[in-house]
C-alpha cells in the first residue's frame, strides 16, 4: 500500500538576483513498510524535501500525499495535528526535552494527543531499543546513542504512518551510527512501520531496502519501487 | 450539539463502509477534537486492514513465483539424467561410458538433494515453522562449528579459516546461527582464489554483538551490498561458479528471525559481512 506520494514537488527561492531551485520537481513514492535511505551531497536538496514531507516547509509547486491526504490543502492548525497523528520525526541532534526523563520524553506524542499508553507495544518498544535500565534517567545523563534510541522509541509509540529521519547518524561515530540504523532496520520489520533516513553517508544508505538518489534537486535513482 | 451529532453520524457511515468491506480516503479534516481523533483511528484500521490484505496478496504471487523457480531450477539436472540413462540403455556403451553415465547421473542426484533440501530450509524458515530457540551459549563454539563444518572445503582449497573471538556469551539458536554462519563461510570459500585466508572475527558492541566473516575473493560491484541477500540473486561478478542464490539470502533470514541484521561492505580485495546479533532477548 503506497503511504507517500509526491507529485511534481518544487521550491524555488527568490534572489534579487537569480532563482534557485533548491527542490526541481520532485516525484517519488513510497510503500508501507519500506526502509528508504534519501542521499545526496550537501545542498542536493535531500533535507529540504524531507521537511517538506513532514510539512516543516511549504513547496512552491507540487504535492505531497500522505496516506491519501494531500499536506500543501491544509491549514496550520489541520497540518499540526494531522503531523502529529501521522508523522513521526527523528532529528540529529536528537531533540529531546530536556526536563522530562526518558519514560515521559517516549510517552510526550501520545499525551499531545489524549491518548492512553497501550503498556504491551510501549513495552516491546523499550525492549527492542533496550531502555528498560535508562527509563527514568533524564537525557543529559545518557550518551548519544542513547539519546537517538530515545528518540527512535518517541517516533515509534504513535505509530505513525511515516518516520522521517534527518541525519539520524550525523553526531555518532560510525560503530554506534551503524547500530542506530540496524535498530531502525528491525524496528521497520518488527512495527511494519515506514522509514525515510537522510543521510550522506552511503555506508548507512546500503543498509536501506531502497536508495533515493537526490542531485541538484532532481531525482537522479530510486524514486519508484520497481 | 448539533455539530457533534452530524459528526457522529460520520463515524458510524464510515464504520458501516468499513464493515461492508470498503477501504476509507482520507477525506474529513484533522481537527483537536474526540470525533476527529476517532475518525483518524478508524482511517488506520482501515489501512491496516488493506495493508494486510495486500500483503497476503503479495505474499501469494511470491509462492507462486517460488514455485515456478523451483521448478526451473530442477529442470536442468532432471534433463541430463534424462540423457545419460538413455545413454546406459544403449547396449553398445562402452565400460568406460558408462562410468562416465554413472558419475554424471551421480552429479544431477547430488544438484537435485541439494536445491530439494535448500528449499526446504527455505519453506520451513518462511512458514515460520522453525522458531528459532534461543539460549544464552558461547558465540566462539557456534563459530567453531562452523568452521569445522567448512573444513573438508577448505582444506581442499588450501583457504585457511582465521577466527578471533572473545569468550561471549550471545542469546541465539546454535543450530540456524550456526548455518547462517557456515553459508557465509561457504559463499567467501566459493569467490576466493586457492591458498587464501578468511577471517572471522566477533566484537560486542553496546547493542549488538557483530561475527564478520571478511574474505579475500572477487568481491562484488557497487551497489550489489543489498542485492546479495535477495532471494535467487548472483552476483554480477560470478563467472563459473556454481550456485542458486540461496545462500546468503538463508543466512539473512535467520539473523533476521534472531532480531539482527545483516551488513555486507565492499573490501579491497574482497568482501565483508557483517552479521548484528542483538545482546539481550529480543522478541520478533
Amino acid at each position: 500500500m503506497e503511504v507517500l506520494r509526491t507529485k511534481g514537488l518544487k521550491k524555488i527561492y527568490n534572489t534579487p538576483s537569480s532563482q534557485i531551485r533548491a527542490l526541481d520537481g520532485i516525484d517519488i513514492s513510497v510503500e508501507e513498510g519500506e526502509f528508504i535511505a534519501i542521499v545526496g551531497s550537501s545542498g542536493s536538496g535531500k533535507t529540504t524535501l524531507l521537511n517538506m514531507l513532514g510539512g516543516l516547509d511549504n513547496p512552491t509547486e507540487g504535492e505531497i500525499i500522505v496516506r491519501g491526504k494531500n499536506l500543501t490543502d491544509m491549514d496550520s492548525e489541520e497540518l499540526t495535528v494531522f503531523r502529529r497523528r501521522n508523522i513521526g520525526f527523528v532529528f540529529q541532534n536528537y531533540n529531546l526535552m530536556p526536563i522530562l526523563n526518558v519514560h515521559e520524553n517516549m510517552t510526550l506524542p501520545l499525551k499531545l494527543d489524549g491518548l492512553g499508553e497501550d503498556r504491551n507495544f510501549l513495552e516491546q518498544i523499550i525492549e527492542s531499543l533496550k531502555l528498560k535500565e535508562k527509563l527514568y534517567s533524564m537525557p543529559n545523563t545518557l550518551s548519544g546513542g542513547q539519546q537517538q534510541r530515545v528518540a527512535i522509541a518517541r517516533a515509534l509509540v504513535a505509530r505513525p504512518a511515516v518516520i522521517l529521519a534527518d541525519e539520524p547518524t550525523g553526531n555518532l561515530d560510525s560503530k554506534t551510527g551503524t547500530e542506530v540504523i540496524g535498530l531502525l532496520k528491525t524496528s521497520a520489520i518488527q512495527f511494519n512501520q515506514t522509514i525515510l533516513v537522510v543521510t550522506h553517508n552511503e555506508d548507512i544508505a546500503q543498509m536501506a531496502d531502497r536508495i533515493i538518489r537526490i542531485e541538484d534537486g532532481k531525482v537522479s535513482g530510486g524514486g519508484h519501487e520497481e | 450539539m448539533f455539530q457533534e451529532k452530524k459528526e457522529m453520524e460520520a463515524l458510524s457511515r464510515n464504520l458501516e463502509r468499513l464493515i461492508g468491506g470498503e477501504y476509507l480516503g482520507m477525506a474529513e479534516v484533522s481537527r483537536d477534537t474526540l470525533p476527529s481523533k476517532i475518525q483518524h483511528q478508524i482511517i488506520r484500521l482501515s489501512d491496516k486492514i488493506r495493508g494486510n490484505e495486500e500483503r497476503i496478496g503479495r505474499e501469494k504471487d511470491e509462492i507462486k513465483k517460488l514455485i515456478a523457480e523451483i521448478a526451473h531450477q530442477l529442470r536442468n539436472p532432471l534433463a541430463n539424467m534424462e540423457v545419460y540413462l538413455e545413454m546406459l540403455a544403449e547396449e553398445e556403451a562402452s565400460e568406460e561410458e558408462r562410468q562416465f553415465c554413472i558419475e554424471a547421473i551421480a552429479a544431477s542426484e547430488g544438484r537435485i538433494r541439494f536445491l530439494t533440501e535448500a528449499f526446504i530450509r527455505m519453506a520451513r524458515l518462511e512458514s515460520r515453522i522453525i522458531q528459532i530457540k534461543k539460549e544464552s551459549l558461547y558465540l566462539r563454539d557456534t563459530l567453531l562449528n562452523s568452521i569445522l563444518q567448512a573444513k573438508t572445503l577448505s582444506e581442499e582449497k588450501g583457504i585457511q579459516i582465521r577466527l578471533e573471538a572473545a569468550e561471549i556469551k550471545v542469546p541465539h539458536d546454535a543450530n540456524w546461527l550456526g548455518e547462517a554462519v557456515y553459508n557465509l563461510l561457504d559463499n567467501s570459500m566459493k569467490y576466493s582464489e586457492k591458498d587464501s585466508y578468511i577471517d572471522v572475527r566477533a566484537v560486542q558492541n553496546e547493542m549488538f554483538v557483530q561475527v564478520v566473516v571478511r574474505d579475500y575473493g572477487i568481491g562484488i560491484m557497487e551497489g550489489e551490498e543489498n542485492l546479495i541477500f535477495q532471494r535467487f540473486y548472483r552476483g554480477k561478478r560470478v563467472t563459473v561458479q556454481e550456485g542458486f542464490g540461496l545462500g546468503l539470502y538463508l543466512s539473512r533470514e535467520i539473523v533476521l528471525q534472531h532480531g539482527g541484521f545483516v551488513k555486507a561492505r565492499r573490501m579491497s580485495p574482497g568482501l565483508e559481512i557483517a552479521v548484528y546479533l542483538p545482546v539481550g532477548e529480543r522478541r520478533r
